[in-house]
C-alpha cells in the first residue's frame, strides 16, 4: 500500500494539473484506483497516461515462462502486458522509450525490441503481485529462455525493474 | 602437368594462410570479458550504497521531524534498499568463490539487519531515539559491509583488468600478424598474376611473330625477297575493288639474255643473277612503288604518276639492269624489255585491262629488239609501224 501511495504521487506530478486535482479531490477511493506506472511523451492522448490495474485488463494480460535476469537460472511465471500492446494502447510513437525506475535508474529501450520479441511489462511473477521489495510495481522482462540471443548484457541493462515511467521521445 | 603444379602451390599457400590465421584468431578470441561482470558488480554496490545513504538520510529527517521527507517516502526508500540486497544475492552467481567468501556473510548480515529493523522503520516517529538508534546501528554495520565488498570487487576487477590488458596486447600482436600475412599473400598473388601476365604477353608476342612470318611466307618470293605473285594479285584486286586508286602506271619487266645465263651457268647462277636483279630493281624504282616477281624472269612494277613518270622508271630500270654483272669469275650481260600501260578506270576490271595492255606492250618491246620500253598507247597509233622511232630514248641508251 505504501508503494501504491508513492506511485500515485509520482503520476500526479507527471499528469496535467487538472487530472491531478481531480484525483487529489477523490482522496479515499483514489487510493484503490492508484496507477501502477505512467506513460509520457509522444502518445495519442498528447499528455501523460496513468496505467491502472483496469488498463492492464483492457490491454490484455499475457503470461510467459522464462528465466529472468537478476533472479538466477530458475524459470518463472511472468505475467503482465506485452510492451507492444502497451505501445498500441497508448498510441506511442518514436524509436525509443526512456524507462525510468523508482530509484532513478533510467535506460533507453528501442521500440523495435517490443516488435521483435514478446517483451512483457510484468506486474506479477509466480502468481505474486510485485511489491517494491520484489522489484515492483512493474518490471521489463525479456523472453530470454525462448531467445538465447537475448542473454546479453545489453538486454540485461534494458530489463528495468521498479518501473515508474515510460517516456516516448 | 605445370598447370596442376600451379594450382597445388596456390592451394598450399591458401592452407598455410588459413592455419596461421587460425592461430592468430584464437589469440584474439582469447580476450576474456569476465572483468565486465566485476564492473557491473561494482555498479550494483554503488547503487546499494546510494540507496543505503538515501534511506539513512530519510530516516534521519523523519526522526528529526523536519518535514522535508514524509514517513511514506522514507519507507519507500527502505523498500528500494531491501530490493537492492536481493540483487546483490543474485549477482554473486557471476563472481568467483573468493569474492563470495566476502560477499555472503556481509549480505546475510545485511538482510538480517533489514528484517530486524523492518518493524522499527514502519513505526519510526519523530524523536523516537530508541528506534533511530536501532536503525543507525544497522546502517553503520551495512556501510562497513558495503565497504568490504567494494574493496573485494575493486581488487578482483584490477586483477582481471591487468590480465585483460595482457590479453589485448596478444590480440593486437595477432592482428598485426594477420595483416602482415595478408599483405604477403596479396603481394604473392600480385607477383603471380604479373608473372602470368608476362608469360601471356610473351606467348602473344611469339604468336604475332609467327603470324607475320606466315604472312611473309605467303606474300614474299623466297629467292629474291620481293613480293610474290600472290601479293601482286591481291594488290590488283585492291585496284578493282577501288581501295587503291590513282593514276596508276604498270611496267612489266622481262629480262633479256637470262635464258642464256641459266643455260650456260646453271640454275644456281641464274638464282644469283635474279637476286642481283632484284636489288637493282629496288634501287631503280621510286618510293611507294609496288614491285613483284611474277615468276621466272618476269617482274611487275606499279606506281602512281604520269606516263612520262613511267617512262622515267622504265629508263632507270633498263639502265640499272644493263650494268655489267659478274658472278663466280664470269661476267654476265643481261638487259630488260618493258611493256608499259596506264590505268583505264572505266574498264570492267581495270587491273586485268592494264595487265593485258602492259603484256601486249612488252610483246611489242621484245619484237622491237629488246632492251627497250614500249607504252601500250604506242601500239594503237601509227608510230608502231616504225619500230626504230618507237624505241624510247632511254631504251636506246640502254642498248648502246
Amino acid at each position: 500500500m505504501r508503494a501504491v501511495f508513492q506511485a500515485t504521487a509520482v503520476v500526479l506530478a507527471l499528469t496535467l494539473p487538472a487530472i491531478g486535482a481531480a484525483m487529489g479531490a477523490a482522496t479515499g477511493p483514489a487510493v484503490a484506483e492508484a496507477p501502477l506506472y505512467a506513460v509520457t511523451g509522444k502518445v495519442a492522448a498528447g499528455t501523460a497516461v496513468a496505467i491502472h490495474e483496469a488498463d492492464l485488463k483492457a490491454i490484455g494480460k499475457t503470461e510467459i515462462i522464462t528465466s529472468i535476469f537478476a533472479l538466477g537460472a530458475g524459470q518463472h511465471r511472468v505475467s503482465g502486458v506485452l510492451m507492444r500492446d502497451l505501445v498500441k494502447y497508448v498510441g506511442g510513437t518514436g524509436e525509443n522509450v526512456k524507462v525510468t525506475a523508482l530509484d532513478g535508474y533510467a535506460m533507453d529501450v528501442p521500440v523495435s525490441d517490443f516488435m521483435n520479441y514478446d517483451v512483457i511489462l510484468a506486474t506479477e511473477i509466480d502468481g505474486r503481485k510485485l511489491a517494491i521489495r520484489e522489484k515492483g510495481p512493474a518490471w521489463i522482462v525479456y523472453p530470454v529462455s525462448q531467445h538465447p540471443e537475448l542473454n546479453d548484457t545489453i538486454y540485461e541493462a534494458r530489463s528495468v525493474w521498479q518501473v515508474k515511467s515510460i517516456d516516448f521521445n | 602437368m605445370l598447370k596442376g603444379l600451379k594450382y597445388f602451390a596456390v592451394s598450399i599457400l591458401a592452407v598455410v594462410f588459413v592455419v596461421i590465421t587460425r592461430n592468430d584468431l584464437s589469440g584474439i578470441r582469447g580476450i576474456s570479458t569476465d572483468s565486465a561482470a566485476y564492473t557491473t558488480q561494482l555498479a550494483e554496490l554503488t547503487r546499494l550504497e546510494k540507496e543505503m545513504l538515501r534511506f539513512r538520510a530519510d530516516a534521519a529527517s523523519v526522526f528529526r521531524g523536519d518535514g522535508s521527507v514524509s514517513a511514506d517516502d522514507m519507507r519507500m526508500s527502505f523498500d528500494i534498499l531491501w530490493s537492492r540486497v536481493n540483487v546483490q544475492h543474485v549477482r554473486t552467481s557471476d563472481v568467483t568463490l573468493e569474492v563470495l567468501g566476502v560477499y555472503n556473510p556481509v549480505l546475510l548480515q545485511l538482510s538480517d539487519d533489514l528484517k530486524k529493523i523492518d518493524a522499527v522503520v514502519a513505526g519510526l516517529k519523530p524523536g523516537d531515539s530508541a528506534a533511530w538508534q536501532a536503525i543507525e546501528t544497522a546502517m553503520a554495520r551495512t556501510a562497513l559491509g558495503i565497504s568490504s565488498m567494494t574493496n573485494q570487487s575493486y581488487t578482483e576487477l584490477n586483477r582481471r583488468s591487468v590480465q585483460s590488458t595482457l590479453q589485448q596486447r596478444v590480440a593486437i600482436k595477432s592482428l598485426d600478424h594477420i595483416v602482415r600475412n595478408f599483405v604477403v599473400l596479396i603481394l604473392a598473388a600480385i607477383i603471380f598474376l604479373l608473372w602470368q601476365f608476362r608469360k601471356t604477353e610473351q606467348l602473344n608476342e611469339a604468336l604475332r611473330q609467327r603470324e607475320s612470318e606466315i604472312i611473309r611466307i605467303t606474300k614474299v618470293d623466297p629467292l629474291t625477297g620481293l613480293n610474290n605473285r600472290r601479293h601482286f594479285d591481291e594488290r590488283m584486286q585492291a585496284i578493282d575493288e577501288g581501295s587503291w586508286v590513282g593514276n596508276l602506271q604498270m611496267l612489266l619487266v622481262d629480262l633479256d639474255g637470262f635464258k642464256h645465263v641459266n643455260d650456260s651457268g646453271g640454275h644456281a647462277v641464274g638464282d644469283e643473277v635474279l637476286k642481283v636483279v632484284a636489288t637493282r630493281l629496288l634501287a631503280a624504282i621510286p618510293a611507294g612503288t609496288l614491285l613483284a616477281r611474277l615468276g621466272g624472269d618476269e617482274f611487275a612494277i606499279v606506281h602512281e604518276g604520269s606516263s612520262a613518270d613511267a617512262a622515267k622508271t622504265a629508263h632507270a630500270v633498263i639502265v640499272g639492269i644493263s650494268q655489267p654483272l659478274s658472278h663466280s669469275g664470269r661476267e654476265h650481260r643481261i638487259g630488260a624489255s618493258i611493256g608499259i600501260a596506264s590505268i583505264s578506270p572505266d574498264a570492267a576490271s581495270p587491273s586485268s585491262a592494264m595487265l593485258h595492255e602492259a603484256d601486249l606492250a612488252l610483246y611489242e618491246a621484245k619484237a622491237r629488239g629488246r632492251g627497250c620500253a614500249v607504252h601500250f598507247t604506242e601500239l594503237r597509233h601509227p608510230p608502231a609501224r616504225k619500230p626504230e622511232n618507237s624505241v624510247s630514248p632511254g631504251a636506246q641508251n640502254a642498248l648502246a
